[in-house]
């Protein structure tokens, strides 16, 4: 392990806050056995859902939690997606939250630096602002909330993470 | 033959330690309690999804296997942490780029995992990435498994990083 020294900044700076509304999110979970049926259904669809968001947790049922962020308009898309699905696996659970909002940024080696989710966390929570989801992975965070919420989250994190100039 | 999707690059991480945490119908938030203790350590977190719907309330990190004795610093610390988190112990994560925010990618991803009875502990994506977890010592058969269904350009970087693994520290 090689350690290396680097300039800190005193607010973290980020490429600035990104924020989608009107949303809608999904949570199936899906037995293992449903996995492979699952991955069949999207593959030979005739038509692709674009996602805003995907999570999945392997929680100790064993089951899959499926979590997909969606725009309004690929609802139908997916309840057809789930009746076909239920057809030949009775018993998958879903359920949906909307409306919801995505709240995303990125930030300089943010993959490579500890203390950022920390951040996050601690300054929504000292604001009492409810978070559905997060993922973390690279140097991006990606943040769901309930209706309303993301515009105050922005505030909450715009005090503490340093954004470009407009 | 199916048709191959074109993407842009897959990275390969390091050897990484698994931590899902459950929190239970308590108010002590254990998520605050391990960024707050991982970020106190200097621990970097490679992976996180966090999941708080209705009643279930559930956590996932990957840490480098370097910072383990952090981390059991950490989850000794606190016996609920301990009590409610479980590790698993060699994980990599795999990230592919871009996604195009294709549902059918993801598809193909668990397709893949699922044929070649792959572990797949957890995803999650960024604004053009997505990143698997899955175990460590099987990550070169899951790479080989997806690129017999990716197509990479020819000039492609590396999917592991030769660089030496480094440890931030701040000044």
């Amino acid at each position: 392990m090689e350690t290396i020294a680097i300039y800190w900044e005193n607010r973290v700076k980020t490429y600035g806050f990104q924020i989608k509304q009107n949303l809608s999110l999904h949570h199936l979970v899906l037995p293992p056995a449903a996995v492979s049926q699952w991955s069949a259904l999207l593959l030979s669809a005739k038509k692709d859902i674009i996602f805003e968001m995907v999570l999945l947790q392997a929680n100790a049922a064993p089951a899959f939690d499926l979590y997909l962020l969606l725009q309004k308009k690929w609802e139908n898309h997916l309840a057809a997606l789930r009746e076909r699905m239920g057809e030949n696996i009775p018993g998958i659970d879903c359920d949906t939250y909307s409306p919801v909002e995505l709240l995303h940024f990125q930030g300089p080696h943010f993959g490579d630096r500890y203390g950022i989710a920390d951040k996050v966390f601690g300054s929504l929570s000292q604001e009492s602002v409810p978070v559905l989801a997060m993922g973390c992975t690279a140097a991006s965070v990606y943040i769901i909330f309930p209706e309303h919420e993301a515009p105050r989250a922005e505030k909450v994190l715009a005090d503490v993470f340093q954004t470009p100039e407009k | 033959m199916e048709k191959k999707i074109r993407v842009n690059g897959i990275k390969m991480s390091g050897e990484l330690i698994q931590v899902n945490l459950m929190q239970p119908d308590d108010p002590k938030d254990l998520n605050a309690l391990f960024l707050k203790s991982a970020a106190e350590n200097r621990i970097n977190l490679t992976f996180l999804s966090c999941t708080a719907l209705g009643m279930q309330r559930q956590m996932s990190y990957c840490v480098p296997s370097a910072d383990f004795e952090r981390l059991k610093t950490i989850l000794a610390f606190d016996p609920d942490l301990k009590k409610n988190a479980a590790l698993i112990a060699s994980v990599g994560c795999i990230s592919i780029f871009p996604h195009a925010f294709s549902l059918k990618f993801i598809g193909l991803l668990t397709h893949v995992f699922h044929t070649a009875r792959l572990p797949l502990y957890g995803i999650a994506t960024s604004l053009s990435v997505v990143t698997l977890t899955t175990d460590f010592r099987q990550i070169d058969t899951a790479v080989t498994s997806l690129c017999a269904h990716l197509k990479l350009p020819s000039n492609h970087a590396p999917f592991a990083t030769k660089a030496p693994e480094i440890r931030i520290e701040r000044i």
